[in-house]
């Protein structure tokens, strides 16, 4: 397998005044294409930080972020939009889709940024969500809208998903159907899946688990038989 | 509270905005109308300005003391009135004065010297203006000369006088104070025989002219008196009085759409802006502050940002906006003083916006703090969207997300939505309506001088003109005679005065209908104008009675067609017409040349010239005043629409930041996230510029009906000014909407897309 994603000695800094936070520190890390990554770690580790870094939401203070071969911690405003547009999928914990729009336009708004032709109905069928084309956000529920932004995230071919607590709003039993329809869209269509959580039962799931603790990487886990989501004890 | 001062500035700036803006524009246009009132009227009471005038060609002791003993007089003060010359170059004209006594009735107002003194034998009193425009000072001698007369005094004091708030030499229409003025002197000073000619009256009541008259004559009878003059007929007092009418009628809606626009973006503000503090509210109820505590916390700020908006623009408004009118009204009449005055309705208005501020946030927060605090916690539940009629079509499958978007969030939203279109439609009915106002006076102006007149010059002749002179006269100057009368018509119980024009179809008075094109009247009709019609109430075919002023006869004619005439309403017929429905009552002969060239020369029998330049000239400063009333409405509607624009771009874009967000992270730029909000502004400045364009015409029409009797104005807006009205409207939406540029780059995608709110 190719290397997709490299982070060389990562550093993001805040400061407010004369302090400063470690959010990531001289942080390294490789994810293959259509790999299944894990990452976890507590509260304020720095996951999220590394997903928006990664995202293009925001810019590391030091180091090297290879995407595709290209280090994206260069790009300016422009070329970090257009990067997000092409590259990246989103998934939010809070689904964040645009209310005023139906399950369907929500999918088929991505026709205004991308190349490819969005079929929503398609798109929205595959994610379970057959016959809510038409429904708005507020008329759906958790899963439903969760699936609806996926479904969005999917419609542009991107080369990897992003998720961040996408299960964190849900209750568990859909959480699982979530997670698994991450899973199989994954191993589908070769897209690379970076999903941050703090859920530690999702690790046995994973081809790769990466733990994170104030803002270093803990440890490293690539595993031979990742199980598959519906499997797993929750 | 200042933390949230700080969080929401911009909001809390547009609410203190909105409310000095409202109050600003309010105080500042009324309190110029407001304060030439209060100044005159109080000038007039000070001076114990006369209640009217009796004039009549030799008021003896028995009339003077017939009239000063009458039920209705206070007091009564004979004056001799006599036009004469100053030995200064260019012979000025100055009316003097000679008092008989003291001087208790329309006293004159002292600029500088002593006091009238009835005993003073060798002082005169001068005016101000003439003093100013001849460098006069105390202590100067002054000779004037009358009927070969000459009379040489020392200048005591300089003044100005309430019967000259407006006067002007014959012929003019616009004073020049170095060749007019006038004096006043005890009678004791005179070394010539005294006619007294004028009483100035003063009542116990008003002397209402009509009711007035008949007392007089009741006194007695027809002899020794020639005319009665009330207060408001006085040419002066009268002129200033139209001039204060006319600024009170363009400014009088006005106003009041200021007031209007601002209260209600101010409300729509407030309650947004207390809306978005729903979680807190929540949050600080969840802690254990009591509702009370809660509400009176919010309370205060509606209170605090609304008193000190319209605080300051109840002290700053009447102390700026009045004050760039008095140069222009300064040049033309003479008043001791100029300032603005505050009226009760202004602290009314401001009064209004604080209550409206504190009502609106009582009512906000009540409402937020009456529902349960784990729901208020909360965000409120998103309204459900159902799909409407427009969704079901086939056209919106064609509708881009931008405006399936935008369309929706309209309809999510009908407040903001219909607040904006509100704004937008104020704003630019006043814009539109204020360039409609001065396109319609420059557009009478063409017509009266360019269409209608077509003479240079425009001489008076003397009443006893002899033949040979006139004839000279139109030999020399290739003139037209016509005769020019004041009338007065009546029609079913109203009374008019207007005009009477005896003419043949001239080369140099011509005839218009309403659409401007010229029209020859029948030579054997009788022709009246348009808006005396009106203003009287008849019709072609109606009969109208009339009658030349100063002749007691009156005359009944049926009225055969009709023609438009910006100023000068009245009658036109032929000198066969007139000689023959006058009958041994009235006689054609010409009182007026008009003449193609520019006169100069003074023939004998000519009183006056008039070169239409001065006409013009007396045109364009008496608008002089109407024209900074427009620049000004431009100003404030200029600055209420960005306010209301910005401010409402504001609410939209803070309720909808986080979809922004949402946008900004699938990979939508910040330009086309910056056209999505310009495509609801720009709906919205559509709507609300259709919606002002008979707004305008119906806000002109009820302005310009109230123009008087005198004038008529066809409501017009040039193609130009609605072009830049369309300009201005579209030019703020999108300037408005470049200013979110920076709001919408700085978007902080991170943070919006954590929390839920």
């Amino acid at each position: 397998m190719s290397t997709m994603i490299e982070f060389e000695n990562v550093s993001r800094i805040y400061k407010s005044g004369d302090h400063e936070l470690k959010a990531l520190d001289n942080l390294s890390l490789k994810i293959d294409k259509g790999e299944f990554v894990v990452i976890l770690g507590p509260s304020g580790a720095g996951k999220s930080t590394l997903l928006n870094l990664l995202g293009g939401l925001d810019t590391a203070t030091s180091g090297k972020i290879m995407v595709d071969g290209q280090n994206i911690v260069d790009f300016n405003d422009d070329e970090l939009t257009r990067y997000r547009a092409k590259s990246v999928g989103f998934i939010f914990q809070f689904y964040n889709l645009i209310p005023n729009l139906t399950a369907k336009e929500n999918v088929e708004l991505m026709k205004d940024i991308t190349d490819v032709d969005v079929k929503g109905d398609e798109i929205l069928e595959s994610v379970g969500l057959r016959g809510h084309g038409n429904q708005f956000p507020a008329q759906l529920s958790g899963g439903e809208q969760q699936r609806v932004s996926i479904a969005r995230a999917l419609a542009k071919e991107p080369a990897m998903l992003l998720c961040d607590e996408p299960t964190g709003a849900l209750d568990s039993n859909t959480g699982v159907l979530i997670l698994s329809l991450l899973q199989d869209m994954c191993h589908e269509k070769d897209t690379t899946v970076v999903i941050v959580t703090h859920n530690s039962k999702l690790a046995d799931a994973a081809d790769k688990l990466i733990r994170i603790k104030n803002g270093k990487i803990e440890s490293v886990i690539v595993n031979e038989n990742p199980l598959d989501v519906n499997k797993i004890e929750w | 509270m200042l933390r949230d001062f700080k969080d929401h500035k911009a909001q809390f700036l547009s609410i203190f905005l909105m409310a000095l803006i409202g109050v600003f524009a309010f105080t500042g246009i009324s309190g110029e109308v407001v304060g030439m009132v209060d100044v005159s009227s109080g000038y007039y009471e000070d001076t114990n300005l006369a209640d009217g005038w009796v004039y009549g060609e030799e008021i003896d002791d028995d009339v003077f003391s017939d009239i000063k003993s009458m039920d209705e007089i206070k007091d009564a003060q004979r004056e001799m009135v006599v036009g004469t010359v100053a030995n200064y170059s260019s012979d000025p004209d100055i009316t003097l004065h000679i008092v008989e006594g003291k001087q208790n009735i329309s006293k004159f107002y002292l600029f500088k010297g002593q006091d009238f003194d009835e005993n003073d034998e060798e002082g005169i009193w001068i005016d101000k203006r003439f003093a100013n425009g001849r460098n006069l000072d105390i202590g100067d001698k002054i000779t004037l000369k009358f009927d070969g007369n000459k009379v040489s005094k020392t200048v005591r004091g300089i003044m100005y006088s309430p019967e000259y708030v407006y006067y002007i030499q014959e012929g003019s229409l616009i004073p020049d104070f170095s060749q007019v003025g006038f004096a006043y002197m005890p009678s004791k000073g005179a070394d010539f025989d005294i006619v007294y000619n004028t009483i100035a009256l003063d009542g116990y009541e008003e002397l209402d002219e009509k009711d007035f008259k008949s007392s007089l004559e009741e006194k007695l009878g027809q002899k020794a008196y020639v005319q009665y003059v009330d207060r408001d007929n006085n040419v002066g007092i009268k002129t200033l009085q139209d001039e204060i009418s006319q600024h009170q009628m363009f400014s009088g809606i006005f106003p009041a759409i200021f007031v209007l626009v601002s209260l209600l973006t101010l409300v729509t503000t407030m309650s947004r802006v207390i809306s978005a503090q729903r979680m807190q509210i929540g949050t600080l109820k969840a802690m254990g502050y009591s509702n009370r505590s809660i509400i009176l916390h919010y309370l205060s700020y509606g209170f605090v940002l609304s008193l000190t908006g319209s605080a300051i623009g109840l002290v700053i408004g009447p102390l700026t906006i009045p004050y760039l009118f008095y140069p222009t009204m300064s040049s033309t009449y003479s008043l001791p003083r100029w300032g603005p005055s505050w009226d009760i309705s202004f602290f009314a208005v401001a009064g209004l916006m604080v209550v409206s501020s504190v009502l609106i946030s009582y009512i906000s927060v009540k409402g937020i703090s009456d529902e349960n605090p784990a729901e208020t916690i909360r965000p409120k539940a998103p309204k459900l969207v159902s799909s409407g009629l427009i969704e079901r079509t086939r056209i919106w499958k064609r509708f881009s997300f931008n405006e399936r978007w935008n369309y929706r969030d309209a309809k999510r939203n009908k407040t903001r939505a219909i607040m904006s279109v509100f704004g937008v439609f104020a704003c630019t009915l006043l814009v539109m309506s204020a360039f409609g106002m001065a396109d319609s006076i420059n557009d009478v102006e063409d017509w009266q001088y360019d269409q209608i007149y077509n003479f240079n010059s425009k001489l008076i002749l003397e009443e006893n003109i002899t033949d040979s002179q006139l004839d000279h006269i139109l030999d020399e100057t290739g003139g037209e005679g016509i005769r020019e009368e004041a009338i007065e018509l009546k029609y079913k119980g109203i009374k008019k005065t207007g005009t009477l024009t005896v003419m043949n179809d001239s080369d140099y008075y011509k005839v218009t209908d309403a659409n401007r094109n010229y029209i020859h009247l029948d030579p054997d009709g009788i022709a009246i104008s348009d808006k005396m019609a009106e203003v009287l109430g008849l019709k072609v075919g109606d009969k109208v009675r009339w009658h030349v002023a100063g002749n007691p006869k009156w005359i009944d004619s049926e009225i055969t067609e009709t023609y438009s005439i910006p100023f000068g309403q009245g009658l036109i017929m032929s000198p066969e017409v007139f000689d023959e429905i006058g009958g041994d009552d009235y006689n054609y002969s010409t009182n007026v040349v008009l003449t193609k060239e520019n006169v100069k020369k003074n023939y004998t029998g000519v009183s006056s010239i008039t070169t239409s330049e001065d006409i013009r000239k007396g045109w364009s400063i008496m608008t002089e005043a109407l024209d900074l009333m427009v620049s000004v409405l431009i100003g404030f509607a200029v600055v209420l629409a960005v306010v209301v624009l910005y401010n409402l771009g504001l609410l939209s874009f803070t309720e909808i930041q986080r979809e922004l967000a949402t946008l900004k992270v699938l990979g939508f730029n910040s330009k086309s996230l910056r056209r999505l909000l310009l495509t609801q502004n720009l709906w919205f400045s559509t709507i609300g510029f259709i919606l002002a364009i008979p707004g305008a015409y119906i806000l002109m029409d009820i302005m310009m009906s109230s123009t008087g009797d005198e004038y008529f104005f066809p409501i017009n807006i040039y193609l130009w000014n609605f072009i830049a009205s369309f300009i201005i409207t579209f030019g703020l939406s999108v300037l408005v909407n470049l200013a979110f540029s920076r709001k919408i780059k700085k978007v902080n995608m991170v943070e919006s897309l954590k929390s839920n709110e």
